[in-house]
C-alpha cells in the first residue's frame, strides 16, 4: 500500500532526511508541495522544541533563546519521540549537550538540564502509597535481615561536579540566591523526589548518598548493615523521616 | 452500577492544566469536561490526581491523539492498555481521537498528519477502528482533522472518505466545525457542501476552536477565539445534527477560564437560536 512508503519517507524528513514532496503531495497556486510539506515539519518542530524549552527552561536561560532552538532542533533530529506518552520526550538531552561541542564552554550545562530532566521525571512518575513502618517491630529478625527498602517512585540520585542546585534556585523567579554568590565549581550530592503537589531538592552527604543508592540496588537490610555498620541506624532514620524511603517489602 | 455521573449535555470545555488551580478553587459551573487522555496514561502523576479528583462533580470525555488510527505499524499495545486502565478508573462518557496518523515507524510525531483517501485507506482504517472497539468495549468517537496538504493518491472527497470509515466501522463522529473551515479555506473547497455530507446520526460531539491566519493558508492553532465564519457554520451545524453536546478548544496562549466560559456562552446562545 501507498500508505507505508508515505508514511516512512513523512517521518524520515520530519527528522531530518529529504522528501520528494512533489511525489505525495498536491501544489496550487498558494503554496507548492514542498510548502505544505513544511507546514507540518515546522509544526512537528514546533511542538518538540516548546516540550524541551518547557523542560529546560534554565539551560535555556543559560545559553540564550537562539542558541537553545538551534541545539533543540539537532536534537529532535537525532533523538525523535518513540514514545506516545509525551512526558517521555527529552530525556538524552543532558547527554546530547555534554557531547555538543559548541556547548562544551559551559561545562555545568549538561548537568543542569540532567537536574532539570530529574524534576520533570519526578512530577511525571507515581505518588506511591507509603509503607506502615510502624509494623517493623512485628516481623522477625530473620524477615527484617531480608527486608528491601524502596526509593520513592519519583526520587533520583544526582552526582555532579557542579553545585547546580544553587544554580538551578538562582534562575527561578524572585529568588534571593544571586549567581554571583553560588560557589558553581563545588561536588555535589542530591536527591530529587516529589511529595504531592510539591518537588523537593537535598542535598547529600557521601554516605547518605552511598546508602541510598544501595537502597536503590534493593540490597537487603543484612547487606546494608555490613555495609554501613555502626552508620545505620542514624541513616535509616533519617531517611524515613524525611520520606526519602518511601515503602519497605520482604526480600525474595 | 457506577455512582460517577455521566451524562454529557451542552457547552462543555477542554481541560487544560493551566485551569486546575481555578477549578479546585471556584468549582466553576460547566456542564462538562474533556480531558486530553494521553495526558493522563501515566499512574499516580499529579494530573490524574487531579482529574480524580474532580470528577465526581463533572462528568467528562476522553480526546487523545494516541491512537495513530491511520499508522501502518501495528495498534500500540501499550497506549490502549493504559487507555482502558484510564477508562475503568475515570468512566467517561467517550473515548474520541482522530482520523488520521500521528506514528509510524517507530517514530512518533505528536501531531495530526493526514491522510490520502482512498478505497483501500479506507478498509486499513475500518480494520483498526474495529481492532480498538473490541478492546475499547465501545464505539470509538473519531474528529475529522484540519489540513494544509492534499495527496496526489486521493480520489475521494474527504466527506465520502469520513462517511465511508463512519459507516464501515459502526464508529461514531466527532465533528469539528473549525476543522472544516479550515481545510475548507486551504483547499478550496465548500465548507458547508462538507458539512451536510455528514451522516448526522453519528455525530456524537462538535469541536469549535480558533485558527490563525497565516495569509497563504489558515493555520489550526487553537489559540485564539472562534472566528466568525466559523460561528456561522455552526449555526449550519446546529441545524444539520440538532442538539449536540459542544465543546470549546483553547490549547496555545491559553486565555483566563473566564474567557473559556464567554466562548461556551455564545456557542450555547448560537446553538438555542439554531435548534
Ligand atoms: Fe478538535
Amino acid at each position: 500500500m501507498i500508505l507505508k512508503e508515505l508514511q516512512y519517507d513523512f517521518v524520515g524528513a520530519f527528522f531530518g532526511a529529504d522528501i520528494d514532496a512533489d511525489k505525495y503531495i498536491v501544489s496550487d497556486d498558494q503554496l507548492t508541495a514542498k510548502q505544505r510539506f513544511g507546514i507540518y515539519k515546522g509544526s512537528v518542530h514546533g511542538v518538540l522544541t516548546q516540550a524541551l524549552s518547557d523542560i529546560y527552561p534554565v539551560c535555556k536561560e543559560l545559553v540564550g533563546d537562539r542558541f537553545f532552538d538551534h541545539v533543540s532542533s539537532l536534537y529532535i533530529n537525532q533523538n525523535p519521540p518513540t514514545s506516545a506518552l509525551f512526558a517521555d520526550f527529552g530525556g538524552q538531552f543532558s547527554d546530547f549537550l555534554r557531547h555538543f561541542e559548541a556547548a562544551k564552554s559551559v561545562e555545568y550545562l549538561a548537568d543542569t538540564a540532567q537536574l532539570e530532566w530529574l524534576r520533570h521525571k519526578a512530577w511525571h512518575s507515581k505518588n506511591q502509597e507509603a509503607s506502615d513502618f510502624t509494623t517493623l517491630g512485628n516481623y522477625t529478625e530473620q524477615q527484617q535481615m531480608g527486608m528491601r527498602f524502596a526509593l520513592p517512585e519519583t526520587a533520583s540520585l544526582l552526582q555532579t561536579d557542579y553545585q547546580v542546585e544553587q544554580l538551578w534556585q538562582a534562575h527561578q523567579k524572585g529568588s534571593d540566591i544571586k549567581l554571583t554568590e553560588i560557589d558553581l565549581f563545588r561536588h555535589l550530592n542530591l536527591l530529587v523526589w516529589r511529595i504531592d503537589y510539591t518537588i523537593h531538592m537535598q542535598e547529600l552527604s557521601t554516605l547518605q548518598i552511598e546508602f541510598l543508592t544501595a537502597v536503590q540496588e534493593q540490597t537487603p537490610l543484612s547487606s546494608l548493615a555490613e555495609q554501613f555498620t555502626e552508620h545505620l541506624s542514624e541513616l535509616l532514620s533519617t531517611s524515613l523521616k524525611n520520606g526519602w524511603i518511601r515503602s519497605f517489602h520482604l526480600g525474595v | 452500577m457506577s455512582i460517577l455521573h455521566s451524562s454529557i449535555h451542552g457547552c462543555g470545555i477542554g481541560l487544560r492544566s493551566q485551569h486546575f488551580a481555578y477549578i479546585a478553587e471556584h468549582q466553576p459551573n460547566v456542564p462538562w469536561f474533556e480531558i486530553l487522555s494521553d495526558n493522563y496514561l501515566i499512574e499516580g502523576t499529579v494530573q490524574r490526581e487531579f482529574v480524580q479528583q474532580i470528577r465526581p462533580d463533572y462528568p467528562i470525555t476522553f480526546h487523545g491523539v494516541g491512537l495513530s488510527i491511520g499508522s501502518v505499524e501495528p495498534l500500540n499495545k501499550d497506549y490502549l492498555k493504559r487507555l482502558v486502565k484510564l477508562k475503568n478508573e475515570l468512566e467517561p462518557a467517550w473515548i474520541s481521537d482522530h482520523l488520521c496518523w500521528t506514528s509510524a515507524h517507530g517514530y512518533n510525531t505528536h501531531d495530526l498528519i493526514p491522510l490520502p483517501y482512498t478505497p483501500d485507506v479506507v478498509n486499513h482504517i475500518v480494520e483498526r477502528i474495529l481492532q480498538v472497539q473490541d478492546t475499547l468495549g465501545e464505539r470509538l468517537v473519531i474528529e475529522n482533522v484540519s489540513s494544509y496538504m492534499q495527496f496526489k493518491d486521493s480520489n475521494m472527497t474527504e466527506w465520502e472518505f469520513i462517511n465511508q470509515v463512519v459507516e464501515k466501522s459502526d464508529c461514531h463522529l466527532l465533528l469539528d466545525v473549525n476543522n472544516i473551515y479550515v481545510s475548507a479555506i486551504n483547499h478550496h473547497f465548500s465548507a458547508e457542501d462538507y458539512l451536510l455530507a455528514l451522516p448526522a446520526n453519528r455525530i456524537k460531539e462538535i469541536h469549535l476552536a480558533g485558527y490563525e491566519d497565516k495569509q497563504t493558508h489558515l493555520l489550526d492553532t487553537h489559540s485564539r477565539p472562534v472566528t466568525e465564519p466559523v460561528w456561522d457554520l455552526f449555526a449550519k451545524a446546529v441545524k444539520h445534527v440538532g442538539d449536540v453536546p459542544v465543546l470549546i478548544e483553547w490549547d496555545n496562549d491559553i486565555p483566563e477560564f473566564s474567557r473559556l466560559l464567554q466562548e461556551a456562552d455564545t456557542a450555547k446562545q448560537i446553538q438555542q437560536q439554531n435548534l
